[in-house]
């Protein structure tokens, strides 16, 4: 018997918890609305503004038998500020989500963190530069199409990451290495002139011109 | 590491203080709006201090940047210490009747405080991570910072943007003696914290204690302004700005004092100093200044406007300073600012419209608070009991007709009202989006008479 009641309850709990946590979904650009049924959370609560506003006010008419300006009643300010009351208070589990996804994250160092993120973007240019003094200006062979997302982004994050060794041509001068990230067969593609520095695996690898080692 | 950063906070910071208390002087505006001017004007300044040593090919060390400016700071700060005191009369601050002890402010301080650690916590303990910290802003900044100068300005991505920013965590990298993709970014949250205080004292200085901080805490509700504030973006600087020059405006329109008037010359153009659509935004500013002129006195005489010969030389020189440098180094600005009037201009127009709608009253990027400033706008005895209202609701309607005009005549329609909208409209729409609360606590709240401003020096 309580597991048909605590069944129903339970997944009632945990739709509750995918709504709420919905409406805190944090992008760089846009916050999308939470929804129920499909339908946009905003129109939900406006329409059920709307609808306690108007009966509100049609109420109030009715037993004041006169008909007050409607945009000056304090129902429809006073009722609107309760639902944002309410809709603040959607937002708080889900900021509390990632609040705590932020602690949890502090406990580790600063490393950790990073390479949990970005995996090989961060963990092979830390070794490169590890490996090659500052001021290296390299060529990048990829098979990533780095003129698009998601490859133009991979793009950008290996180049900040690999900083002072410059692959975006920031630097003035010739290049004097090569990094090969994310290139198949990366070791049977490095010119003769240049040597294998270190190799992170068989896609990413570093080499060197001659001449600099 | 942290501690060793934090200087980079404090010399800014005391630099700030030195320069608010210098200009305000003896004018009573409040501590904690003096307090938190003084980090914004601070920042601002030291990252053009730092633009201008760049200029000159002076080689980037905590030596050269900071010793000047911590012995103007010195010689400021003895300087305004020693001015007489008592010609401006001392009037005793006004006992707030709500004061911060009913339920409804304390909930209110809690929702701060928790939205408070909320961005302490996300700002610090994640990396650059986003697309624009790391392609752009924070890559300029790692590029400044190890080679000690703006040689490579030329080479570097979206060269036109203004350096604000990057500078500004150059600045705190260069402190902490290392570069580290956590410790950048410790401006951001002390800009928050400085602009609620600012935000929170112009609307304490309109209204009552217990709508200053509903006031605040309407702000803070806006999910995307939060997020700015934990990520290395200009776009939380470029609101900073552009709402600070137009509180302090304000504020010198009901107090009639020539340093606020100054202030928020500067403040202006400190927002085109952080993104070029500042330097529209300033112009704007510009327009509501001039308005105010008119509606103070009627008809013109050029004594009439002598408030505008005030307001235009600092950010003459700063903004034109900067462009004069980008036009010396041949550096254009980018293609989709560019005026274009020719293709389907009605469209782009009606498009513009469509996606704001949809971004204020559809997306969950600013909680409900247009709807409630659409709401409490039929207000009409507010309108006429409050002026302020008037010139706050003319700057937020020039800012958006200017992204009506952005959409419809430039090549930015993309971004704002094109298929790429929701990468451009809402970032834009925060540059500004806190003067609506603003104007929703001045629409709503109970306003206190102009008799409490005091003495003015205009």
């Amino acid at each position: 018997m309580p597991d048909i009641i605590s069944l129903p309850v339970y997944v009632l709990m945990n739709q509750m918890q995918d709504i709420l946590r919905s409406f805190y979904h944090p992008t760089v650009n846009s916050f999308f609305s939470a929804e129920i049924f499909h339908i946009n959370i905003n129109i939900v609560l406006l329409c059920l503004f709307l609808l306690v506003t108007i009966s509100f006010y049609v109420g109030q008419s009715v037993l004041s038998r006169k008909w007050p300006r409607m945009f000056l009643s304090p129902w429809m300010f006073k009722g609107l500020f309760g639902i944002f009351i309410l809709y603040s208070c959607c937002q708080l589990p889900g900021m509390h989500y990632y609040f705590k996804k932020g602690l949890a994250f502090s406990e580790k160092p600063e490393r950790e963190r990073t390479a949990a993120l970005f995996g090989d973007r961060y963990l092979f240019p830390e070794k490169a530069r590890e490996m090659l003094p500052d001021g290296c200006r390299a060529d990048l062979e990829t098979d990533l199409n780095v003129s698009a997302d998601p490859g133009m982004l991979h793009h950008r994050v290996l180049s900040y990451f690999l900083y002072p060794i410059d692959i975006r041509g920031v630097q003035d001068g010739p290049k004097n290495c090569m990094i090969f990230f994310q290139k198949e067969g990366a070791a049977a593609r490095v010119p003769e002139d240049y040597d294998v520095l270190f190799m992170y695996n068989s896609e990413n690898l570093l080499a060197v011109k001659k001449e600099n080692r | 590491m942290f501690f060793a950063a934090f200087k980079a906070f404090i010399i800014v910071y005391a630099f700030g203080l030195s320069l608010t208390r210098f200009l305000l002087g003896r004018l009573r505006v409040g501590r904690l709006l003096e307090w938190s001017l003084a980090y914004g004007l601070g920042l601002g300044l030291f990252s053009y201090w730092m633009f201008a040593v760049g200029v000159l090919r002076i080689p980037y060390s905590f030596s050269v940047l900071a010793f000047p400016v911590l012995t103007l700071t010195v010689f400021i700060f003895f300087f305004s210490w020693r001015k007489p005191a008592g010609a401006v009369p001392a009037v005793p601050p006004e006992k707030d009747k709500n004061g911060c002890r009913d339920i409804l402010c304390l909930l209110g301080v809690l929702y701060i405080c928790w939205n408070l650690a909320y961005v302490f916590n996300l700002a610090l303990n994640t990396p650059v991570k986003s697309w624009d910290e790391l392609a752009t802003v924070a890559f300029k900044a790692k590029v400044v910072f190890f080679d000690h100068s703006l040689r490579y300005l030329k080479n570097l991505p979206h060269t036109a943007y203004p350096l604000h920013v990057p500078l500004s965590e150059a600045w705190v990298a260069l402190c902490a003696g290392q570069w580290n993709d956590y410790v950048i970014k410790l401006f951001f949250p002390l800009a928050y914290v400085s602009f609620l205080g600012i935000h929170f004292s112009f609307l304490k200085e309109l209204t009552n204690t217990r709508w200053a901080v509903l006031g605040v805490v309407l702000l803070i509700s806006s999910n995307l302004f939060t997020l700015h504030a934990t990520i290395s973006y200009r776009d939380f600087f470029v609101a900073y700005y552009n709402c600070t020059a137009v509180y302090v405006l304000l504020l010198w329109r009901r107090r009639n004092d020539v340093p606020l008037l100054i202030l928020s010359s500067v403040f202006a153009a400190l927002a085109a100093w952080t993104k070029i659509e500042g330097t529209i935004y300033l112009f704007i500013v510009l327009f509501v200044l001039l308005a105010i002129v008119a509606e103070k006195k009627a008809g013109f005489r050029p004594v009439r406007l002598r408030p505008l010969m005030r307001f235009v030389p600092v950010p003459l020189f700063l903004v034109g300073g900067h462009h004069l440098y980008r036009i010396l180094l041949a550096i254009e600005i980018e293609k989709k600012s560019r005026l274009v009037f020719q293709g389907p201009v009605l469209e782009r127009f009606l498009d513009f419209w469509e996606k704001f709608a949809l971004d204020i009253f559809g997306s969950a990027n600013w909680n409900i608070v247009w709807i409630l400033l659409l709401v409490s706008l039929p207000n009409i005895r507010a309108w006429r009991s409050c002026k302020e209202i008037r010139f706050l609701f003319l700057a937020l309607c020039l800012f958006i007709g200017n992204l009506a005009f952005l959409s419809t005549f430039t090549e930015s329609y993309v971004y704002i009202g094109g298929h790429q909208w929701i990468t451009g409209l809402p970032r834009l729409i925060l540059h500004f989006y806190p003067l609506a609360p603003a104007l929703i606590v001045l629409l709503n709240a109970p306003l206190k008479p102009l008799a409490s401003a005091q003495g003015s020096r205009s």
